[in-house]
Order: structure tokens, then C-alpha cells, then sequence
């Protein structure tokens, strides 16, 4: 769909540094696809910044996003009623192709388009959530997913105080895949688990983006075969094994 | 009413896609009719194929953006291949970036795009020079112009457009070594040499230490840089750096400027270019003006 100027639904902290950003968009895209948004003119924030599908239910897109810099600095300030620019949906997405037992690896922001493939997988899925401190928008994993587990650092709320890899380690041998989302440390961590069990793992990659739709080669990662894939295009969901998170 | 010739080749508007942030136009077909180009400057392509720079290669600034790409691209032979039969499918006229590290890199590469389907040659010279330890062969007039004299004599069916680095030691007399050496054209600015910082790594942000600065930051640079060439010179001038609206487009071509080229503007809004060309078509009409040769160079 072509470059669309959108009217802010709703735009509300859910904690924090997280808000929940609500626009129109008419067409269904697909879990673990993303969207370059870019604020509307004579905004001091030159280039967009991808953000991903968090929901989407009749036209109604959700955005799950961490106030981390400029730019989602000046999404944050956003009122409903502002405009904003979007263009999307952009990127392979997560597919899913055995209806086996699947768990979805979330660390903090990154769990935000895992939501979305929660409630598209064909069968039930389990999540595994990790967060520094407090769970955020966890509200409606549960209606989604078989069970979620949630891990938090700091031991918040008598939470599981740890890694969310610890957490999955413990059950790994009972999932046919895993998809996952999160901080490099996190998707590194987890990629060698499900190598070390033989699972194979899916990971969601947040490279710094321009374009967003395979133009800039900005956000390209070095992959096993020595080339440079685009993330917005080939990815943003890479094998595990395909990445290189050194690099 | 936007209808401009140079080099002998018709431009149905002046507005051109810029280097490096069109790609191959496909990327953007899905947003707009590419058709309705004044014209799309490839990716910078080499002999060969290229993988690019490792690590970040993108940094957001002030009005504008650092780039580290390195020149990834798929080399010359798949470029006449692959992706020339599909962009040629666009009614537009098809400029080749003509990239390298070499002299024989650079003219091996002119004879291939010379014998090809493309319209014109962007000579980008911009890029490390091996041979002198990494230095630009646009930094020295006497260098480009060995380079671009060199290119110009494999260089006989298309006409050669050669692309300036604002990094010049002084952009005027690289324009006139440029036009001595046999240019058809010149096209400025390609980016500034920039540099960031990560203060608590204490390590410079981009692998490559420096990087390329584009977008509205370098405008007013830019926009001098292109009156200093056009005064300089006879052959035509292409002008960019930091056109974001018709507007800038608009100074761009009082400047001199006989056509403009849209970079890191596409990155904002992938159409932008459609609105700088309808812009361009109401600001004539309003000021009746039939063509933008009546605004080109009066400053
Ligand atoms: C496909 C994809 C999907 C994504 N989905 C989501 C999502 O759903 N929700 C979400 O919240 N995010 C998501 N992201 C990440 C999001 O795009 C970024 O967080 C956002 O672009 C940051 O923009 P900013 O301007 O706010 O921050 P920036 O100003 O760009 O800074 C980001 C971080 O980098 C640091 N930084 C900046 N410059 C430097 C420097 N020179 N040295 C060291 N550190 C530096 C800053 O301190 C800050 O912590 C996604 C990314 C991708 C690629
Ligand atoms: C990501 C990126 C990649 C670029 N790649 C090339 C290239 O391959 N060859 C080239 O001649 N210029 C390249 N350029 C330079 C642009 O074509 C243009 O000269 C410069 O960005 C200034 O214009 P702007 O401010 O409108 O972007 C690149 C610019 C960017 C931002
Ligand atoms: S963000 Fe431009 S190529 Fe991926």
C-alpha cells in the first residue's frame, strides 16, 4: 500500500518508557512484519524508525514501542488527533509452517511482535517473557497462548529473578521451534540453546533502518554465507543459525 | 512544461532518484510510478561484486544522515544481466554509477556500460583510490581529471556525467579539470566526510571511522557548491545535496542547476520525489513560466 498520512487513535504509556500507539491501517499484515513511521512535517526527526505489528483487529493497527531516543521520543509526544506518516507492512514476517508445539522468546520491547504471531500461530503456542523489572503489556498473552512464563531481573512482583533462556531451558525439549524477539545479548543466548537441543530457532532482527524497503542497505547483517542480507527484506526473521550476532 | 535535454538525452522532468537510495527503482515501484522520473541514478556498481562495510552503517544527525555502506552491489556484469532488462521496463532514462578503486576497475567497467542499454554514465568519483592509500580520486583536480580523461576515451557512445565529491580541495577547479578532461556533464554533491563517536566505547561509531553525511543538512553547502561549478564551467550541471521539497529543488536550479537529484529525502517518504515534481509543475504555472530554463542560473 502507498505512503498513507494516518490519524492517532490512541497513544498511552503502558509503562515507564512503553507506550501503545493506535492508527488506522485497512489491510491485514502479517505477524512479525513491521512499518516505517516517520513524524509528520517539520518534525526535527529526519528519517522514520520501524516499528512492529503489535496487533492489528479490524483495521485498527497497535504499535508496542520503548522510549529509547529522538525519535520515539516524538512519537511519545503525539496526541490523538496528530498525524503521522506510515508506509508498510514491510518484511518477511515470522512463518509458520509445522503445526507443532511452539515457544515464543520474548526480552523486553521485543515482545511486542510476538503478541501478534501469539494470536495467528494455527495451534497454541507457549510464551516466555523476560523483562529488566516489571511485565508490561502482558494483558492478553494469556487468552493467546497455552501458558506464559515470566521471567524479570530484578525478581519484580516474585517473578521468576533471572534470564528468560533460564526459563527455557528447562522445558526446550518439549518445542519443535522457537521464534524470538529481543535484545542481541538475548536472541545470542537463546539461538546457542536451541542449537546445544537441536530446535530450531527463528529470530526477529532490529537492525538501524532508512528505508525500510531494501533501497539504503543500511540495515543489512552479515549472514553464514558471507553475504549481507537486508533486514527489512530478507528478514526482519532470519534462522538462527543464518546470523551472526557478533558482527 | 518541466522538459529538459542535456547531453543530448530528453528529460521529461528534472528530477532524478539519487545514487544509492533507489536502488534499482523496483523498491519503489510499490509506492509510485517510478515511470514518472525525470530519471534513476543505480547504486554505485563496481567490476565486481561487493559486499559492503561490516558493523553499523547508518547513523541519524541533526537535519541529516551519516552512511558507511561501502558500496555493496552486485557488480557490473549482473547489473547489465538482472537488474538493467527490469529497470529499463520503467520509461525513464537509466543513469549507471559508475564506481571503483582502480583505474582498471573503472575503465574495464566504462566498456561494459559504454556496449549496454543504460542512457548516460555517472562517473562517481568519490571512492578510495587504492593506490594512494585510500585518498578520494575526487579530493585532487589532477587525479580525477588522469581518471576521468582515462574513462572518457572507452567512453564513446554514452554521455559521461561526472559526479563530484564536495570533498574537493576546491570544487570550482575540479568542475573546470573535470570539463577539460572530456566530462559531457557534471552532477554535485555526493556526500561530506563525517565522523561519530560512541563517548562510552570511546570508539569511533562507524567501522570504517568515517562515513558520509547527506540529507537537508548539507543543503546550503551543496546549493553553493553548484553555483560555484556552474559559474566555472560551459557543460551542464546536475545538482543535489539535501533536497527534501520542491522549494529546495527550485534553489537548486537558480543555482545552475539543469537538473536535481533526490538522495536521502526517498528515505523520508518513498514518493517524495512525485511531490517535488508536481511542486515544481504548479511553482512554473503560478509564475508562468514556461520552462525551468528561465530560472536556471539567475543567481
Ligand atoms: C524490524 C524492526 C522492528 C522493530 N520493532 C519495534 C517495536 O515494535 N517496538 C520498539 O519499541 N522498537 C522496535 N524496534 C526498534 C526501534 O526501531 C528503535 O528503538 C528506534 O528506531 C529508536 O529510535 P530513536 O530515535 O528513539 O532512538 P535513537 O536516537 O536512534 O537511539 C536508539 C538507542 O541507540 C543509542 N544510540 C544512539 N546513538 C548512539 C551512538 N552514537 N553511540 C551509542 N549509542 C547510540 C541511544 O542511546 C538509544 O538508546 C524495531 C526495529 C526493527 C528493525
Ligand atoms: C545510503 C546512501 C548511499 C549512497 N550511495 C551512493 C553511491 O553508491 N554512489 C554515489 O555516487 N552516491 C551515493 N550516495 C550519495 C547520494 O547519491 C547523494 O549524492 C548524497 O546523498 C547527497 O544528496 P542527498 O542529501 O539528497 O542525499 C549515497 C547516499 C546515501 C545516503
Ligand atoms: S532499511 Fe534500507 S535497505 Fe533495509
Amino acid at each position: 500500500m502507498p505512503y498513507q498520512i494516518s490519524k492517532i487513535l490512541a497513544n498511552a504509556a503502558v509503562s515507564s518508557d512503553v507506550m501503545l500507539m493506535r492508527t488506522a491501517w485497512s489491510e491485514k499484515p502479517k505477524p512479525g512484519q513491521f512499518f516505517m513511521l516517520r513524524m509528520p512535517e517539520n518534525s526535527p526527526v529526519l528519517l522514520a524508525r520501524p516499528i512492529s505489528v503489535h496487533d492489528w483487529e479490524n483495521g485498527i493497527l497497535s504499535l508496542l514501542y520503548q522510549v529509547v531516543g529522538r525519535g520515539t521520543g516524538a512519537f511519545s509526544r503525539l496526541r490523538p488527533g496528530d498525524k503521522i506518516g506510515l508506509w508498510g507492512p514491510l518484511g518477511n514476517g515470522f512463518n509458520f509452517p509445522d503445526p507443532g508445539k511452539i515457544a515464543l522468546v520474548g526480552g523486553g520491547i521485543g515482545i511486542a511482535p510476538l503478541y501478534y504471531l501469539a494470536k495467528n500461530i494455527p495451534a497454541k503456542a507457549t510464551a516466555f517473557l523476560g523483562y529488566r523489572s516489571e511485565p508490561f503489556a502482558l494483558e492478553n498473552f494469556g487468552g493467546f497462548c497455552e501458558s506464559v512464563k515470566i521471567s524479570s531481573e530484578s525478581g519484580f512482583g516474585g517473578h521468576f529473578k533471572g534470564f528468560v533462556t533460564e526459563l527455557l531451558e528447562r522445558e526446550i525439549g518439549a518445542f519443535k521451534a522457537i521464534y524470538c524477539c529481543g535484545p542481541t545479548p538475548m536472541m545470542k543466548a537463546a539461538a546457542e540453546l536451541c542449537g546445544k537441543y537441536g530446535v530450531p530457532a527463528f529470530v526477529s532482527l532490529e537492525n538501524k533502518m532508512a528505508c525500510g524497503i531494501g533501497a539504503c542497505l543500511t540495515c543489512t547483517c552479515a549472514n553464514s554465507s558471507g553475504r549481507h542480507a537486508r533486514t527489512c527484506l530478507e528478514g526482519p526473521v532470519f534462522r538462527a543459525e543464518e546470523v551472526f550476532f557478533d558482527a | 512544461m518541466l522538459e529538459t535535454t542535456i547531453n543530448g538525452i530528453k528529460f521529461k522532468n528534472p528530477v532524478i532518484a539519487a545514487s544509492g537510495t533507489f536502488g534499482f527503482g523496483a523498491e519503489f515501484s510499490g509506492y509510485f510510478d517510478v515511470s514518472l522520473l525525470g530519471g534513476i541514478a543505480s547504486k554505485g556498481l563496481t567490476l565486481n561484486p561487493r559486499e559492503g562495510n561490516a558493523g553499523q552503517r547508518m547513523l541519524e544527525t541533526p537535519s541529516g544522515m551519516l552512511n558507511s555502506v561501502g558500496l555493496q552491489n552486485p557488480g557490473l556484469r549482473a547489473f547489465v544481466a538482472e537488474e538493467l532488462p527490469r529497470m529499463k521496463k520503467y520509461r525513464t532514462n537509466i543513469i549507471a554509477n559508475l564506481s571503483g578503486s582502480c583505474e582498471g576497475d573503472y575503465l574495464a567497467g566504462a566498456e561494459i556500460l559504454d556496449d549496454s542499454g543504460i542512457d548516460m554514465i555517472e562517473l562517481n568519483i568519490s571512492c578510495p583510490n587504492v593506490k594512494s592509500g585510500g585518498m578520494a580520486f575526487g579530493i585532487k583536480a589532477d587525479v580525477a581529471a588522469a581518471l576521468v580523461s582515462a574513462v572518457r576515451r572507452k567512453v564513446r557512445r554514452k554521455p559521461l556525467m561526472v559526479k563530484l565529491s564536495p570533498n574537493a580541495e576546491n570544487i570550482a577547479e575540479m568542475g573546470k579539470a573535470c570539463e577539460a578532461a572530456g566530462a559531457d556533464s557534471l552532477s554535485l554533491v555526493n556526500t561530506f566526510s563525517g565522523l561519530a563517536i560512541n563517548i562510552y566505547t570511546r570508539k569511533p561509531f562507524f567501522e570504517n571511522v568515517i562515513a558520509g553525511l547527506s540529507g537537508p543538512a548539507i543543503k546550503p553547502l551543496a546549493l553553493r557548491m553548484v553555483r560555484d561549478v556552474y559559474k566555472a564551467v560551459k557543460i551542464p550541471v546536475v545538482g543535489m545535496g539535501g533536497i527534501a521539497g520542491w522549494t529546495d529543488a527550485a534553489e537548486f536550479i537558480m543555482a545552475g542547476a539543469s537538473l536535481v537529484q533526490v538522495g536521502t529525502a526517498n528515505f523520508t517518504k518513498p514518493d517524495i520525489c512525485l511531490d517535488i515534481i508536481r511542486g515544481l509543475e504548479r511553482f512554473l504555472a503560478e509564475q508562468n513560466i514556461t520552462s525551468p530554463d528561465e530560472l536556471r542560473g539567475i543567481i
